[in-house]
């Protein structure tokens, strides 16, 4: 299970803890690259070395995302398209209906591999 | 000049230095005004999504200190979202060849395909904030270079009666 010591910076709080990642805030251009980058990095990290199956993403409380932020979410997702098939692991994106412009935003990340990566509202 | 552009429904000119602090401050300032006059909370964050990735890029591919944000017609159509910013010729060029790809694109391919390519570009740069913008708030972009070097880039919103 995952237990990455949370990241709180310029409006974004990351963190990680049993089966889910909790990205909440705001991800501006100012906290983007070096924050979701190394976080991606030791998420996708524990995951193979903890041998999970599948891994939540709650973005419920996700005001807003970048283009940079989104970058970083596809640079994980593009690693997890690498590796071999009977590694790989289900990323879940948890999303807020409330929340209008995620609906189409993480749309077009479950394209990016529609197998391992899934969408539901809570 | 300021008769002028105040005649016009829903006028709004911010000009302000490159500091990316401000995006965020400005996103929610235009939220607050959009939802003055879009009822509909989709069509409030295609604005400011818009207005948020534009002004990124102003600021990241500006040349000279400014980037000026003009929002036209909040309560009428087209609502009109235009940045401008100072860019050297080689990226105004990259500019105008993405904006003759996107044209004849499907939107969504198009957004995935630069999703993919995104992760070989430099850090701090995406280089998906256009494409974002076709396939998550559908205006019609367009842009216009300037004898002075300036740029602008303008996004046309054309959302029916019901706002």
């Amino acid at each position: 299970m995952l237990n990455i010591k949370p990241i709180e910076s310029n409006g974004i709080r990351l963190q990680a803890k049993d089966d889910t990642v909790t990205i909440s805030g705001s991800v501006d251009i100012s906290n983007a690259n070096k924050n979701l980058l190394t976080f991606f990095e030791e998420v996708h990290k524990n995951i193979q070395a903890k041998h999970m199956r599948k891994v939540f993403v709650d973005v419920t409380e996700l005001k807003f995302i970048n283009s940079a932020g989104i970058k970083e979410i596809v640079t994980w997702i593009m690693k997890l398209n690498d590796m071999p098939e009977k590694e790989r692991y289900t990323i879940v994106f948890q999303c807020n209906p409330e929340i209008s412009w995620q609906e189409l935003t993480i749309t077009s990340l479950v394209w990016l591999n529609q197998k391992y990566i899934k969408s539901e509202n809570i | 000049m300021l008769e002028q552009v105040t005649k016009q429904k829903g006028f709004l000119d911010i000009t302000f230095s490159p500091f990316w602090e401000f995006v965020p401050f400005t996103r929610n300032y235009i939220y607050k005004i959009a939802s003055r006059y879009l009822q509909c909370d989709k069509k409030k964050n295609k604005v400011v999504l818009t207005v948020s990735e534009l002004l990124e890029n102003g600021i990241k591919y500006s040349e000279k200190p400014g980037v000026r944000l003009c929002i036209k017609n909040f309560s009428c159509t087209p609502l009109e979202v235009s940045v401008f910013n100072y860019a050297c010729k080689p990226r105004v060029e990259k500019l105008f060849q993405t904006l003759s790809e996107m044209a004849t694109a499907n939107a969504l391919e198009y957004y995935i395909k630069k999703l993919k390519e995104s992760v070989n570009t430099k850090a701090g740069q995406a280089n998906i904030g256009l494409a974002r913008i076709n396939f998550e708030a559908g205006p019609k972009i367009s842009a216009q270079y300037m004898d002075n070097d300036l740029l602008e880039v303008k996004a046309m919103f054309y959302f029916e009666e019901e706002r």
